[in-house]
């Protein structure tokens, strides 16, 4: 599969979750779910390199992609005011995903999914909740709570059909991604509640630094990788690159 | 005190809404601090725990146990708790119940997380029910509710709109949740189908009578009963059932407009729910209100006979005729 194929897989996948979670209302006031190029890639990792899919596993698929969507909305909340419409929808339409996801699991009919699943999202929320709790982390607790808050969800739904050995390939991806964009909101001064939770100087640098290692350790793992084709290899790492190179 | 005749109507019930209080707070437990608070916090605070009678009262035409019976009367009980987390973010509630929010107590996005723990927590206790039916219901019933709660958003502030649209909204906000927890009970203890159906429609009659019931109050009871200004629904541009019928009234329309518009003193505050107390629009909310009761109390009697029948009529009238 070569990598323009790859992207459009990811664009198509992420077309029909924004079709089976439209809403003209939200549509209007909180625009279209938010859900990363880079999380589908990883969530259809699996598929992407060759392995086989079924209408469970893609409709399993579907539903972490929403499940996604709706937490990643929540995040989206302002912390002191929420007053407008366009917040008081955002809240609505994270609950709705929510709602989504499940009704999709519920489609699929493995109640153990559902279990593993919710587990993910009690666990994300937890470690989300977290960063508020001390005013002072260390930059490796912090590491660790973020890969959990960004690949818990596809964690389980690779454990539930036997595809752990994708796993490493999201948590380093994904929380690539991650730091890349809270290194863009230290540089413009935006004060996310990773980069305050550090209360410290020299934050920038020691993010930047972080990333590069992770890109230089990541990029060793997936070329070396006798798992991934050649093809996947290559749109990983120009993912890895987009992301250091920004 | 009214809170306490509730009760009393249940009282056959407590052991078994004992067991379910003990699920719920082993539910809620998390390894975050700020989570346990804000959990533990809101179920101390109480409630009706309404959603979990109809469940048990449901099952009671089926193979009762509580063992099997809590596995969806805790689901139920936490997504109503979730639900009102994230609805205090929503309307910037800094109380609820007499205590402050968990958004007042931490901030929006504490209670956006506690809210999703409180919702993952529910699926998860939900997942001891095998019966893939069940977990269609549910999750049917959480988007159903979410897209009533996004109606009520866009019909905000509008005076003009007809009693479509409000049974519509409280059909999706109310009487769903009370409906599926029937439903739910009765898939639970193996209720027949016919029975299950008749439950189903009893718990949506009683949910639409009660939600009506709820908006004439905010109009006739007091500020200290409700915790709140009287005429809140209609200062936060909510338009009810009450509302649509007294905007017919020329005298009341102009006050009306005012506090939709937010530009309403406390003085015209007053004056409008003495003109609303005097009209003809509550009493034609509370015969509608009955309307729906009388529906409830006829699916009732087409239920086998069983002592539950008796409790379930004893607390639709109550929830239909209550003063607070």
């Amino acid at each position: 599969m070569i990598a323009t194929t790859i992207k459009q897989k990811v664009a198509q996948f992420k077309q029909n979750i924004f079709t089976k979670l439209h809403h003209r209302t939200l549509l209007e006031y909180t625009g279209q779910p938010v859900v990363s190029d880079d999380e589908i890639m990883y969530l259809l990792l699996p598929f992407l390199n060759g392995e086989k899919s079924n209408d469970s596993t893609l409709l399993a698929a579907e539903a972490i992609a929403m499940n996604m969507a709706a937490l990643n909305t929540h995040d989206l909340i302002e912390e002191h005011d929420a007053t407008s419409k366009s917040q008081q929808l955002t809240v609505l339409a994270g609950d709705l995903y929510s709602g989504m996801y499940y009704a999709t699991l519920a489609q699929v009919g493995d109640v153990l999914l559902i279990r593993s699943i919710t587990e993910a999202v009690a666990t994300i929320s937890e470690e989300k909740t977290k960063f508020y709790e001390t005013s002072h982390v260390q930059l490796q607790d912090a590491l660790h709570a973020l890969e959990v808050i960004e690949t818990e969800s596809i964690q389980k739904f690779f454990e539930h059909f036997a595809f752990e050995q994708y796993s490493v390939f999201a948590r380093y991806g994904l929380l690539i991604q991650r730091l890349a964009k809270e290194l863009d909101s230290c540089k413009t001064d935006e004060q996310t509640r990773f980069i305050s939770a550090f209360n410290e100087d020299g934050l920038e640098a020691k993010l930047r630094n972080e990333l590069q290692t992770l890109a230089t350790t990541y990029e060793k793992v997936v070329s070396t990788s006798p798992l991934l084709h050649d093809d996947v290899k290559n749109c990983i790492v120009s993912r890895i690159q987009t992301h250091v190179n920004n | 005190m009214e809170k306490m005749k509730l009760k009393m109507l249940y009282a056959d019930l407590k052991s078994d809404i004992d067991v379910i209080e003990k699920e719920l707070e082993i539910a809620v437990g998390s390894s975050s601090h700020f989570l346990n608070e804000a959990s533990l916090h809101l179920l101390k605070a109480g409630g009706k725990r309404i959603r979990p009678v109809f469940v048990l009262l449901a099952a009671k035409f089926g193979q009762y146990d509580i063992q099997n019976i809590k596995h969806v009367a805790v689901p139920l009980e936490l997504i109503h708790m979730g639900s009102l987390v994230h609805d205090d973010v929503i309307d910037n509630s800094e109380m609820r119940r007499g205590r402050p929010t968990v958004k007042a107590q931490f901030n929006n996005r504490i209670a956006m997380y506690d809210g999703d723990f409180i919702f993952a927590k529910a699926l998860e206790h939900m997942t001891y029910v095998q019966d893939v039916e069940a977990h269609h219901v549910l999750s049917k019933t959480m988007v159903e509710i979410c897209i009533g709660e996004i109606i009520q958003i866009e019909d905000k502030r509008a005076l003009d709109q007809n009693l479509r649209d409000y049974f519509r909204r409280i059909k999706r906000k109310t009487a769903i949740l009370i409906s599926s927890s029937c439903r739910l009970g009765a898939i639970a203890a193996g209720v027949d189908q016919r029975t299950a159906w008749h439950l189903e429609r009893f718990g949506y009659y009683v949910g639409m009578s009660f939600q009506i019931i709820d908006d004439i109050l905010d109009f006739t009871s007091t500020d200290q009963k409700l915790g709140k200004p009287a005429g809140s629904d209609l200062l936060q541009g909510n338009v009810t059932l009450p509302a649509l019928y007294a905007k017919e009234e020329p005298q009341i329309r102009p006050l009306m407009q005012k506090a939709i518009d937010g530009s309403m003193t406390e003085v015209e505050r007053k004056e409008m729910l003495r003109m609303m107390r005097k009209s003809e629009a509550i009493r034609r909310a509370q015969h509608v209100s009955d309307l729906y009761l009388n529906k409830a109390l006829k699916e009732i009697e087409a239920l086998p006979d069983h002592k539950a029948k008796k409790s379930l009529k004893d607390i639709a009238l109550y929830m239909g005729k209550r003063k607070f």
